[in-house]
C-alpha cells in the first residue's frame, strides 16, 4: 500500500520480498527521493536471549530457524562460532560437505530471487510461465543437494558442531555430479533469458548507485578469520531510533550495524567486487552479479564433489566444552556476510549474537533508493533480495561508536 | 465450478514454510490452477487480505504487537477455512522459547500458538511440513475430501513437545515401536532405543511433528483405505 503524507511516501508492507518491510521516503516536487529509509517490521523473536543458558547443541538447530530461505548459513556460522569458542576443528571432508550444503542452498535461493523480480521485467504471461518452470527445476536441484548433504532441504539437521553428522554415499556423489550438470543446462538458458530481460527494461542506468563501502570475506563460503581481522575491530552499531530519527525509527525492529562508523554493503556485488574485480554499480549490477554467482557455485560444487572422500569421517567430537571465550563464525550467505558470535562455558551458551546479511543491508537499501523516483524504490529493494526475518535479531553493544582499534591476540578474540 | 480463492498470510516466522510451499516445484503451477491466489506477499503485489475461501497462516502472532494480532484476526474474519500451516502457527515451535528482552523491541516476548487467538480449522505441524502437504491440503479442500481433512482438524494444535510421545503414547501402552516419530523429527531429536522413542531435548524445537505422525495418536482409516484404492487403480 502506498500512502502519501505531505512530502513523505510510505510503502508498507513492501511486496515480493521475504518478511515484512517498510519504505519511508522523503521526496521532492518531482517525486525524486531525497531521503530513503527502509525498515523491518517483523516482530523480534529474541533468539539471542533465549539461547542463553541452553546447551550449545541447540544453537545450530535454533538459529537455522532464523530463516527458511537460507537455513544452512545460520547453522554453519553458528557451528563455526561454537567450534572456535571451544577450540574444535572439523575434519577436512566435513568442511567440504558443509560447503557443498551451503552451495546447494545458494543454488535454490539465488534463482528464487528471479521468481520475485520476474513480474518487474517480464510482462509476457507465457514466457514468464516457462521461466518459472525453469527456475523451479533449478531450485529442485539446489534443494536436493542441500537435503542430501544436510539431511533436510530446509533447516538441515546434519550441520553439527564439529562437522557434518554423516558423509554421503558414493552413489549420492555420482547423482549430485549428474544433477549439477543438469542444473547448468537450465541456468545457461535462464541466465540469457534474464540478461535479455534486464537489457530490454527501462530501469534508469544510475538506479541504486551509491557510495558505500562493501564487505565480503570470501567469494563463496566465508572466512571467520578474515572478518575477525579486517572488520571486527571496527565494528559498531546504532539503535534505529537514533539512526532513522525518533519518528520513523520507533517501530523498526533491527539494529543498524556499522564498520568504521559507516553502514556497509554486503552481497553478491560486494563479493564479486572484492574477489573478481567486478566494477559495475547500482541495483542492476546486483541482479547481474547474482546470475554470475550461480555459475561460480556450479563450478565449485563440482570441484568439491571431485575432491570429497565419501569414506572419510566428517565429524569430530568436542574434547573441551568451553571456558567462555568469544568465538566468531562467519559464513557468506546468499545475501552477504553472516556473522554469529558466541561464548560457550561448560557446554552452555552464555552469550549469543547474530548479524545476518540483511541486517547490514537494511540501511543500505534505504540509502540506495535516494536520487531516483519513488516508483523505483521497490525495484532497488528487491535487487538486494532482503530476507527480513533473518535480520531481526539484534542487541546493542556500542551505540554508534567504533570499538577501539586493536590487534588480535594469537589465540583469537579474547 | 468457480475456483476457490486462496490467501497466504505470513506472521513472525522464518519463511521456511513458505519455501516448503514453493518446493512443490513445477506442481506449484498446478496448485495455482486449483485455486486463485489472491494474497501472498512473497509472490503478489496485493497488500490487503481479501475475502477468501481458504487461508494458510504461517508463523505466530506476537501478543505485544497490535499489528500482528490484528493481521491474524483479519485473516480469520476474511476466510471461511483457516489452516495453521507449519509449526509456528500450529504449536508455536521455536517461538515457544521466546522470552523477550531483546533490543530494539524488548517488549516482544510471547508468541503463542494461533489457536489461542482465533479458531483454527486444520493444523499442519512440522518445522517445516513436507511440501506435498500443501498440495494435499489444497487438493482435499478443492475436492471437498473431508476424510483427509478430518485427520488435520482433529489434531488439537497448541503447545507440543517430544514428551507428548511418552505421555500420550508410550505411557498408555500404545507404542508399537514403528519409528515414525523419529523419521518425522525435523531436527533428528528422536532416536529409537529398545523399540521406544528417546527424545534428545537439547535438539527438540517443540514443533509437534512426532506426535502428529504417530499412527497411534490418530489412525485415519477411511482416508488410508481411499488412498490405497486409488493407488491400486493407478
Amino acid at each position: 500500500m502506498v500512502t502519501v503524507l505531505g512530502e513523505t511516501i510510505v510503502i508498507a508492507p513492501t511486496t515480493r520480498n521475504e518478511g515484512h518491510g517498510k519504505l519511508v521516503l522523503e521526496v521532492d516536487d518531482g517525486g525524486i527521493v531525497t531521503r530513503g529509509n527502509f525498515l523491518s517490521i517483523v516482530t523480534v523473536r529474541g533468539f539471542e536471549k533465549f539461547l542463553v543458558g541452553r546447551a550449545m547443541e541447540f544453537a545450530p538447530v535454533a538459529t537455522s530457524r532464523f530463516c527458511g530461505l537460507c537455513p544452512p548459513t545460520h547453522a554453519t556460522a553458528s557451528s563455526e562460532a561454537i567450534e572456535r569458542s571451544i577450540g574444535l576443528n572439523p575434519p577436512k571432508d566435513g568442511l567440504l560437505l558443509r560447503e557443498l550444503c551451503n552451495i546447494g542452498n545458494h543454488l535454490h535461493d539465488h534463482p528464487l530471487q528471479q521468481v520475485l523480480i520476474l513480474p518487474d521485467f517480464v510482462k509476457d504471461v507465457e514466457k514468464s510461465k516457462e521461466a518459472l518452470i525453469r527456475i523451479q527445476k533449478m531450485r529442485r536441484i539446489g534443494q536436493y543437494i542441500c537435503g542430501v548433504t544436510g539431511g533436510e532441504a530446509i533447516h538441515s539437521p546434519y550441520i553439527r558442531i564439529g562437522g557434518m553428522y554423516t558423509n554421503i554415499s558414493e552413489a549420492a556423489r555420482n547423482k549430485l555430479i549428474e544433477l549439477l550438470g543438469e542444473f547448468r543446462k537450465y541456468h545457461d538458458v535462464q541466465r540469457k533469458f534474464m540478461e535479455d530481460a534486464f537489457a530490454a527494461s527501462d530501469v534508469p542506468k544510475d538506479l541504486g548507485v551509491i557510495d558505500v563501502d562493501m564487505m565480503a570475506t570470501d567469494l563463496i563460503y566465508g572466512r571467520s578469520d578474515v572478518y575477525e581481522k579486517e572488520y571486527y575491530p571496527y565494528y559498531s552499531e546504532m539503535l534505529p531510533a537514533n539512526y532513522y530519527g525518533k519518528q520513523i525509527g520507533v517501530e523498526a525492529c533491527t539494529i543498524i550495524p556499522m564498520i568504521k562508523g559507516k553502514i556497509i554493503d554486503v552481497g553478491p556485488k560486494a563479493r564479486l567486487s572484492k574477489f573478481r574485480g567486478y566494477k559495475e554499480k547500482g541495483s542492476m549490477a546486483i541482479n547481474r552479479a547474482r546470475l554470475e554467482e550461480i555459475s561460480i557455485r556450479i563450478d565449485r560444487g563440482l570441484e568439491i564433489l571431485k575432491q570429497l572422500d565419501t569414506r572419510a569421517k566428517t565429524l569430530n567430537k568436542p574434547t573441551s566444552y568451553g571456558t567462555g571465550r568469544l568465538g566468531i563464525g562467519v559464513n557468506e550467505a546468499p545475501r552477504g556476510t553472516n556473522v554469529h558470535m558466541v561464548r560457550v562455558d561448560d557446554g552452555r551458551i552464555t552469550y549469543y549474537r547474530a548479524l545476518p546479511a540483511t541486517a547490514w543491508n537494511i540501511p543500505v537499501i534505504g540509502k540506495a533508493t535516494e536520487g531516483s523516483h519513488y516508483k523505483w524504490a521497490q525495484w532497488v529493494m528487491r535487487s538486494y533480495d532482503p530476507c527480513i526475518s533473518c535480520a531481526t535479531h539484534m542487541l546493542v553493544v556500542n551505540d554508534g561508536k567504533v570499538i577501539e582499534e586493536r590487534w588480535m591476540s594469537p589465540g583469537g578474540v579474547p | 465450478m468457480k475456483k476457490p480463492k486462496f490467501a497466504y498470510v505470513h506472521l513472525a516466522a522464518c519463511s521456511g514454510c513458505e519455501i516448503s510451499f514453493l518446493d512443490n516445484y513445477e506442481k506449484v503451477l498446478d496448485m495455482l490452477d486449483m485455486v486463485d491466489l489472491e494474497y501472498m506477499l512473497l509472490l503478489k503485489d496485493a497488500t490487503e487480505i481479501p475475502k477468501v475461501d481458504i487461508v494458510f497462516v504461517d508463523g505466530a502472532a506476537c501478543f505485544q504487537s497490535k499489528e500482528a494480532v490484528e493481521t491474524l484476526k483479519k485473516a480469520r474474519e476474511n476466510a471461511s477455512y483457516l489452516v495453521a500451516w507449519g509449526g509456528c502457527s500450529s504449536t508455536a515451535t521455536i517461538n515457544n522459547f521466546s522470552r523477550g528482552g531483546q533490543l530494539p523491541q524488548p517488549q516482544h516476548e510471547s508468541y503463542p500458538p494461533i489457536n489461542r487467538l482465533v479458531q483454527v480449522d486444520a493444523y499442519v505441524p512440522g518445522s517445516p511440513p513436507g511440501p506435498e502437504m500443501a498440495y494435499n491440503v489444497i487438493k482435499a479442500f478443492v475436492e471437498g475430501d473431508l476424510d483427509y481433512l478430518k485427520y488435520l482438524s482433529s489434531y488439537g494444535g497448541g503447545f507440543a513437545c517430544g514428551c507428548d510421545m511418552w505421555k500420550n503414547v508410550v505411557d498408555n501402552s500404545l507404542c508399537i515401536g514403528c519409528g515414525a516419530c523419529a523419521m518425522a523429527c525435523p531436527t533428528r531429536a528422536i532416536t529409537m532405543e529398545l523399540g521406544r522413542p528417546n527424545v534428545i531435548f537439547d535438539r527438540c524445537v517443540k514443533c509437534g511433528a512426532c506426535y502428529a505422525q504417530c499412527p497411534r495418536s490418530f489412525l485415519p482409516t477411511d482416508a488410508i483405505k481411499k488412498m490405497m484404492k486409488k493407488l491400486m487403480e493407478e
